[in-house]
């Protein structure tokens, strides 16, 4: 695992249960609970650069195809909510400090994990929805 | 006990809740139906229209034809042997519950958590039941808060968000628990208050109320 660059920027997938209208629920950004009652150990996001797209935009289309070949619904109504290494990190900082790593798949080298907030889980949430830069349509 | 009985017809798809009764099972019908489809199948294909408790059912896309319309009475009967807050019928029951309250506040709720009981299904994400339950019994209960943004969280519990404007809004988590989760940011003069607690449910407007939360 790498710590991606502060000036870099990730996408989380935001499920259309996550939002209401254009409202991105900041839960969208909560460690989930695993079955044996503690929390994933890092929020999975995909690391826009790597896709060497002009604009994060222009990254939606192969990240969208790539989770699809992994298996995960990706619905036309659920978004990719876009966020710079270096605000979430600043952001996060009120509570704890996190790291943003690498955690490459085999089939998806993008992915990337949110990691070393579990004690901090909603308050975390809370500052990282307050630093999305904008979101994009999962399907145009 | 729900009491609501099969339509006749394709083309008999309104009915009087009060002579409804207790009916038959899908065997009866020659269909097999799992649980699983009969609920999803009531919850996005039947509505109330709670001016004249007239139950009707709206025709939809379904992914199944359905030759034979779902008995809620049986059904009830069939998810009474499960765990209660397990079952799509305490979803059903809140959405029901919502549409039959005289506001229209509560039946854009009932609406909302309609489509998003849709939307969790189409996703692959769980809807916690007990949380559900919490939901509705809260917003039967308080009359005065306004319309929130509704939404699931990634563990399926319901999440309600009241927005006043940048640094200010009130969100309640519905754990399904006694305690709810409360988030709160207050403006206080050219700062921002920020809570994050755990609250009775009967207790968690009147201390978020306290605190300066809106509820608008």
């Amino acid at each position: 695992m790498t710590d991606l660059d502060d000036s870099h920027h990730f996408f989380r997938h935001i499920k259309k249960t996550w939002m209401h209208d254009e409202f991105i629920e900041p839960a969208a950004f909560r460690l989930r609970t695993l079955d044996n009652g503690q929390l994933e150990h890092g929020l999975s996001i995909n690391w826009v650069e790597f896709f060497q797209r002009p604009t994060p935009k222009e990254a939606v289309q192969p990240l969208r195809d790539l989770l699809q070949k992994k298996g995960r619904t990706v619905g036309g109504e659920s978004r990719f909510a876009l966020l710079k290494v270096r605000g979430a990190k600043a952001a996060a900082a009120r509570f704890t400090n996190i790291q943003i790593v690498t955690d490459e798949e085999p089939n998806d080298l993008s992915h990337a994990l949110v990691k070393g907030y579990q004690p901090f889980n909603v308050q975390v949430a809370e500052e990282l929805a307050k630093v999305v830069i904008t979101s994009f349509a999962a399907k145009a | 006990m729900l009491n609501v009985a099969t339509p006749k017809s394709l083309s008999d798809t309104s009915f009087q809740q009060d002579s409804l009764s207790e009916g038959s099972t899908p065997s009866e019908h020659g269909t097999q139906f799992s649980p699983a489809q009969h609920q999803a199948w009531a919850i996005s294909k039947v509505s109330v229209a709670a001016s004249d408790r007239t139950w009707s059912i709206v025709p939809g896309v379904l992914s199944f034809d359905p030759v034979w319309y779902p008995n809620i009475a049986w059904m009830h009967h069939v998810f009474a042997s499960d765990p209660p807050e397990n079952g799509p019928l305490v979803i059903f029951n809140a959405i029901q519950q919502l549409y039959c309250q005289d506001n229209s506040r509560d039946r854009r709720i009932a609406e909302r958590l309609k489509t998003l009981y849709r939307d969790a299904l189409d996703e692959g994400e769980k809807m916690q039941a007990a949380s559900v339950r919490q939901f509705a019994e809260f917003f039967v209960a308080h009359a005065a808060p306004g319309f929130p943004k509704i939404t699931l969280t990634p563990d399926g519990t319901l999440r309600v968000r009241w927005i006043a404007g940048p640094g200010n809004f009130t969100a309640i988590e519905f754990t399904g628990t006694s305690l709810v989760k409360l988030v709160a940011e207050i403006p206080r003069n050219s700062s921002t208050a920020q809570y994050f607690a755990s609250e009775l449910v009967s207790n968690v407007v009147g201390v978020a109320r306290d605190l300066g939360a809106s509820f608008a």
